[in-house]
């Protein structure tokens, strides 16, 4: 790959230039208000300052392919984010949702997060980024990780047109597409030849990741589910912040989803009693299903619930599972057909009796 | 009803394909072919044509095993739907094994000519859903 | 009954509602004993009776008997039932009988359901009780779809009574004959300047050793001169729209430089005399026909039989067309002077020096440098695709050391040295000399995961055998060997003709050639292998090595399958519809595949599957009514996210998507109705007609209606 080395003080230069350059019409990237990280749609170049004390804040608040989730616009936008995020978007490039040609998605390392409120809350103790021996320390005054980041596999930026690594004190920007390599060009970086793979730190992770993935508790029956999900009352949050759940109207909205008045009426003369609101086990169900070749993990399901259900060890547990049949990971390039629009002639016959 | 005792009898819902399994269904009985009678077949015209929604459905509402019959890969009357169906019915497995309940949903292809095997399947699918016993959702108000 | 009375009111109030109120009759058949001895009719009836919207359930003896049809028509003549449910044997066996019972009464035939009692119930089980709750069952479920059902439109569309074949192999031929015989037209494309195809090249065929020129130039010259088909020699298609009963096709005519015919009169003008072949310059081009053993000029006839019988200017030899000039002649000055020649202003030996050998020579003055593409449109109802098969590179397999020595040649090359018209005129002549010792290697290509070519080839066996046989007719003490893995002599006196040839002293050996390898200093080859039958090595000394080389799809194909959208099997030939019961029909209605290009076949199987094909199309041409399929699918163009996963299951790419509203739209011409794109669809807004999510959620929901927890 083609890139180079920056200071963190520099970075507010680069995204500066790529709207000055017209490289993207727009950026969306996080800001910080006092204490709390969030998401900006930015024009004017001099709304940008500091980026390098908030685009590594380990905070989630929205999946940020969830903001520009459905945006069919000619218009360019950067998307800087974390991994997770890219790779939603990428999904959403790939279920035609986001137009390919009009995002630059720059993909920034990541440490995992903390859920938005905590890292606002322990802002003075956590700071600007974290490294594990950090978090660690932060998990001893009982300050923890989101679930979905402890076992997160991909933290390293490795996809998308641009990644933001950080290396050694500084940072490595570089193009993965001909697209980032363009934009690096265009604000007129000193490009060469830049390995930012960083094999070893990524098995590292991987093996943490697995051995916290072993230690969460598995909802291994069909008793274990109900009990799991006994607090849900169906709002559907998890769907609405979730970046790859994407139809215009919900089956879940539609009177077969959510049957109502005289067709529930119905059905529970058919059955006796019913269970309401309707469609509980099946709306996650078959939510699970409708998101397993597309889930990227990032738990954004988790921290919407109202209730506190541990979505993390639902969603993204069970989708790991499906995607690894079909030896699919998600948003890792947008060429990739999705699982469910291929096949091969003789596969998976051990997974059907 | 009086099955959920000692005698149990699964009811298992079936979704097939017209062309194959469907037909070969109808071989069996044309053939005499007997099998315990805890099957009720809905026809589809291709096994692509099932969203697992309906397997969901079937599970949650209480049915014991939920069958599902297509042609064999290559031989689909609409060139490709069973492929696309295969994918779907083993994502769908794999998410349901984690809570123990892939065992209770079976696909095979069975062609128009294979009766037997159409009888074989169903007589084996009886036994086996026998030993899990009930649907947990059985008892469930759902 | 009181309500029966009230219903028709209803209707006359409700006009607007598209769909009236569900009156639902149910016919319980005894079908004799089938389904009585095992299930309660009467109990089946009985409890029919008080499900939602059944206004009456009658049981009889044959419901699909005349009487039994009568029951039915009776109460929908009377208004007592609008939907109609019989509980008896398979739809796959009755639905189409009641489907008529139910339109010969005015009633929308979608509105019929079978309750399938006897297949699936009455005989597996004998257990009359259970039987009896099953049929109840299955009753329920069909009521519950019933009443959700909606009416449906069966539509048809006009079939123009032209059909385009493509291809002018002996599979296009004899289809093309077929369907002009029978008083359509047919417009016959070729790519080559000749109709014929392979078996053209071939000298006697197997197993019968009929002259395969003697059979075949007498049914090129029917289709040359049938005034049903329009011969499109040398032309391509371009592309290809439109659905079945009107395809739309662009035919590109090569320029052939020559003058066929007449473009108004259609006269021949070019009479095939061969004076610019035998004047032309260029004579040193390997000539296709004869795969390069023998030699053409640029100005050519492919073979001595070709039809047309018309010369073409090889546009990539010919050095007026490739640089302006031809002895002293150019382009320029040749146009001016055929101008003028062809007023009468000068004659031909006045302007020799401005014009090259071949116009000199021309009698009929034919030959014009001007010559463009032309392309021509055409409207087709059918389409026949009959594009062939070409031979395997037998370099694909580097120790057979095809191309490396001129004594190592293939099966089709064989053919053209037997042939009496090929470049030896049927004498085996390789180097220079006759050879004596001649090796086959069978599979050569095919039945090999390296080459990609993991089929057989089904031709090569017998070609080989019938190879051996002519090669001793000519060569007396030839020593012949066959090296092969197993003879597959399959066909219809194949198995005598193999045994009639081992006779003749050949030598036939199981184990296929592991190399092949020159003796230093010699020009003789040595063949090693292994015996698999005697367990050991052998080394074969030969003058000539003949690899058994299979087929495979011509190579024209992708391009036909990027303008039809046909879809390929693993192997590359095209798919048909299906692989037992519907050989020549692919999954697009109106197009057909006759011969190799579906598969690799004989002669005799190509001719009858081309038959078929061109049958398959003059039902069409004969009723000049296409059936569209009722059951389709639907957007629901408010659901729809565009997400466009549905487009890339359909089979049938009959779903496009509409850019400016971004959503899907279904070309119900070519919809088939398998509803993929309903069982992928998230949010349902690919909808499939008559097998609606609502549909088959009911029949789900009555199903396990019973299982609901005891209360």
């Amino acid at each position: 790959m083609k890139g180079t080395e920056l200071k963190y003080e520099d970075l507010e230069g680069f995204f500066k230039g790529l709207l000055e350059n017209n490289v993207v019409d727009a950026l969306i990237m996080p800001h910080r208000v006092g204490n709390k990280v969030s998401y900006m749609l930015v024009r004017d170049k001099e709304r940008i300052a500091s980026p390098e004390s908030v685009i590594f804040a380990p905070s989630f608040g929205v999946n940020a392919a969830n903001v520009v989730k459905g945006w069919m616009i000619d218009n360019k936008v950067g998307i800087v984010a974390k991994p997770c995020e890219i790779r939603a978007a990428i999904e959403l490039i790939k279920l035609k949702q986001l137009n390919e040609e009009s995002v630059l998605l720059i993909t920034v390392d990541c440490s995992g997060a903390f859920k938005n409120e905590d890292y606002a809350e322990h802002y003075p103790e956590i700071g600007n980024l974290v490294d594990s021996a950090k978090i660690k320390e932060l998990e001893g005054k009982g300050i923890s990780m989101r679930e979905a980041c402890a076992i997160c596999e991909n933290r390293l930026a490795d996809i998308g047109d641009i990644i933001i690594a950080r290396v050694n004190g500084k940072v490595g920007v570089a193009g993965l597409t001909d697209m980032g390599v363009e934009a690096l060009s265009a604000v007129e970086l000193p490009l060469e030849d830049k390995d930012l793979e960083r094999k070893e730190e990524k098995e590292r992770i991987v093996a943490e990741a697995r051995k916290r993935l072993g230690e969460l508790p598995r909802i291994d029956s069909v008793e274990a589910l109900e009990e799991f999900l006994r607090d849900c009352i169906l709002c559907k949050n998890c769907r609405d912040v979730c970046p790859v759940c994407y139809c215009k109207e919900c089956f879940f909205d539609q009177p077969l989803g959510n049957p109502a008045g005289g067709d529930l009426l119905n059905l529970a003369e058919l059955r006796g009693a019913i269970e309401v609101p309707a469609n509980q086990l099946l709306y996650h169900l078959t939510r699970v299903y409708h998101v397993c070749t597309t889930c990227v993990a990032c738990g954004a399901c988790e921290d919407a619930c109202p209730k506190g259900i541990p979505l993390t060890r639902f969603y993204p547990v069970l989708a790991q599972k499906v995607q690894e049949i079909f030896e699919y990971v998600p948003g890792k390039d947008a060429k990739e057909p999705l699982p469910f629009t291929t096949y091969e002639d003789e596969e998976l016959e051990e997974c059907l009796r | 009803m009086e099955e959920e005792k000692g005698d149990f009898e699964p009811k298992i819902v079936g979704f097939t394909c017209n062309w194959c399994t469907y037909a070969g269904a109808d071989l069996a009985g044309t053939s005499r072919k007997k099998y315990p009678p805890n099957i009720r077949l809905i026809r589809l015209m291709c096994s692509g044509r099932i969203d697992p929604m309906f397997v969901l459905k079937a599970l949650l509402n209480g049915a014991d095993g939920v069958f599902i019959g297509g042609c064999h890969p290559g031989e689909c009357h609409y060139i490709k739907g069973n492929f696309y169906a295969r994918r779907r019915i083993a994502a769908l497995r794999t998410i349901l094994k984690q809570f123990g309940l892939d065992n209770r949903v079976r696909s095979e292809w069975i062609s128009a000519s294979e009766g037997d095997k159409f009888a074989r399947t169903m007589k084996e699918m009886a036994e086996e859903i026998k030993q899990l016993g009930p649907n947990p959702m059985r008892d469930k108000i759902l | 009954m009181a309500e029966e009375k009230e219903e028709p009111e209803k209707e006359e109030v409700k006009e607007e509602e598209p769909i009236e109120e569900p009156k639902i009759g149910i016919y319980v058949c005894h079908c004799g004993i089938n389904i009585k001895n095992t299930v309660d009719v009467d109990a089946v009836r009985d409890y029919a009776a008080t499900l939602p919207n059944v206004v009456l359930a009658k049981d009889y003896m044959y419901v699909c008997s005349d009487p039994g049809q009568e029951i039915i028509k009776q109460d929908i003549r009377e208004g007592r039932v609008n939907r109609v449910i019989v509980a008896a044997c398979s739809p796959r066996l009755h639905e189409p009988t009641f489907r008529k019972t139910c339109i010969s009464e005015g009633l929308n035939p979608f509105f019929f359901e079978m309750a399938n009692i006897r297949e699936q119930c009455s005989w597996v089980w004998e257990d009359k009780a259970t039987n009896t709750e099953k049929a109840k069952d299955i009753v329920r479920s069909t009521v519950a779809r019933s009443n959700l059902l909606e009416p449906l439109e069966e539509k048809e569309v006009d079939v123009v009574p032209e059909t385009l074949v493509i291809g002018g192999g002996i599979s296009g031929m004899y289809a093309a004959l077929d369907i002009a015989n029978a008083g359509y037209t047919v417009h016959l494309l070729e790519r080559l300047p000749s109709i014929g195809g392979h078996m053209l090249q071939f000298d006697k065929t197997f197993p019968t050793l009929d002259c395969a020129a003697c059979i075949l130039t007498p049914r090129m010259v029917d289709v040359g001169k049938h005034p049903n088909i329009d011969l499109l020699s040398y032309s391509e298609v371009e592309e290809i729209g439109g659905s079945v009963g009107n395809f739309t096709v662009k035919v590109r005519r090569k320029p052939r430089y020559i003058v066929e015919k007449d473009p108004v009169t259609g006269a021949i003008v070019c009479t095939g005399c061969g004076l610019c072949a035998t004047a032309c310059r260029m004579k040193k081009i390997p000539n296709e026909f004869d795969l390069g053993l023998g030699m053409r000029t640029a100005a050519y006839l492919p073979m001595p039989q070709a039809v047309p019988a018309c010369y073409t200017i090889d546009p990539e030899k010919c050095i007026m067309l490739t640089k302006g000039k031809c002895g002293k002649a150019t382009l320029e000055s040749t146009g001016e002077a055929i101008k003028r020649i062809k007023s009468g202003e000068v004659t031909v030996e006045e302007v020799k020096d401005e014009i090259p050998l071949c116009v000199a020579t021309c009698g009929p003055n034919c030959i014009d440098f001007d010559m463009k593409d032309e392309i021509v449109e055409l409207n087709v109802g059918t389409i026949i695709v009959a594009t062939g098969t070409d031979v395997i590179d037998p370099a694909l397999q580097p120790e057979y050391k095809y191309g490396v020595y001129p004594n190592v040649i293939h099966g089709l090359e064989m053919e053209r040295l037997l042939a009496p018209n090929g470049p030896t005129q049927g004498k085996v002549i390789i180097n220079g000399k006759e050879p004596k010792d001649i090796v086959f290697i069978q599979c050569a290509g095919s039945r090999n995961k390296q080459t990609g070519y993991e089929y057989c080839s089904r031709v090569c066996c017998m070609y080989s055998i019938k190879h051996a046989h002519l090669i001793k007719e000519r060569i007396h003490d030839a020593n012949i060997s066959i090296l092969y893995q197993d003879i597959r002599a399959y066909g219809k006196a194949f198995e005598e003709f193999y045994d009639r040839i081992k006779g003749e002293g050949i030598n036939f050996r199981r184990g296929l050639a592991s190399e092949v390898y020159q003796r230093p200093g010699s020009d003789r080859l040595v063949v090693r292998g292994e015996d698999t039958m005697l367990g050991e090595p052998y080394e074969l000394e030969a003058d000539l090595v003949v690899l058994a080389t299979g087929l495979r799809p011509s190579d024209g194909v992708e391009k036909v399958v990027r303008l039809t959208k046909l879809s390929q099997s693993a192997d590359k030939f095209f798919l048909e519809a299906h692989p037992k019961l519907r050989p020549v029909d692919t999954a697009i209605d109106g197009i057909f595949v006759a011969g190799c290009c579906q598969g690799p076949k004989d002669i005799p199987d190509s001719v009858a599957q081309a038959k078929a094909a061109s049958s398959a199309s003059l039902i069409y041409l004969g009723t000049g009514k296409a059936k569209l399929e009722a059951i389709t699918s639907e957007i629901n163009e408010e659901l729809c996210t565009g997400c466009r996963t549905c487009e890339a299951l359909c089979p049938y790419d009959a779903l496009e998507f509409d850019a400016e509203e971004k959503v899907m739209r279904v070309n119900e011409a070519i919809c088939k109705g398998c509803g993929c794109c309903n069982g992928a669809c998230p949010s349902g807004a690919a909808s499939m007609r008559h097998f609606r999510d609502r549909q088959v959620y009911a029949q789900i929901e009555a199903l396990t209606e019973a299982l609901a927890p005891p209360s």
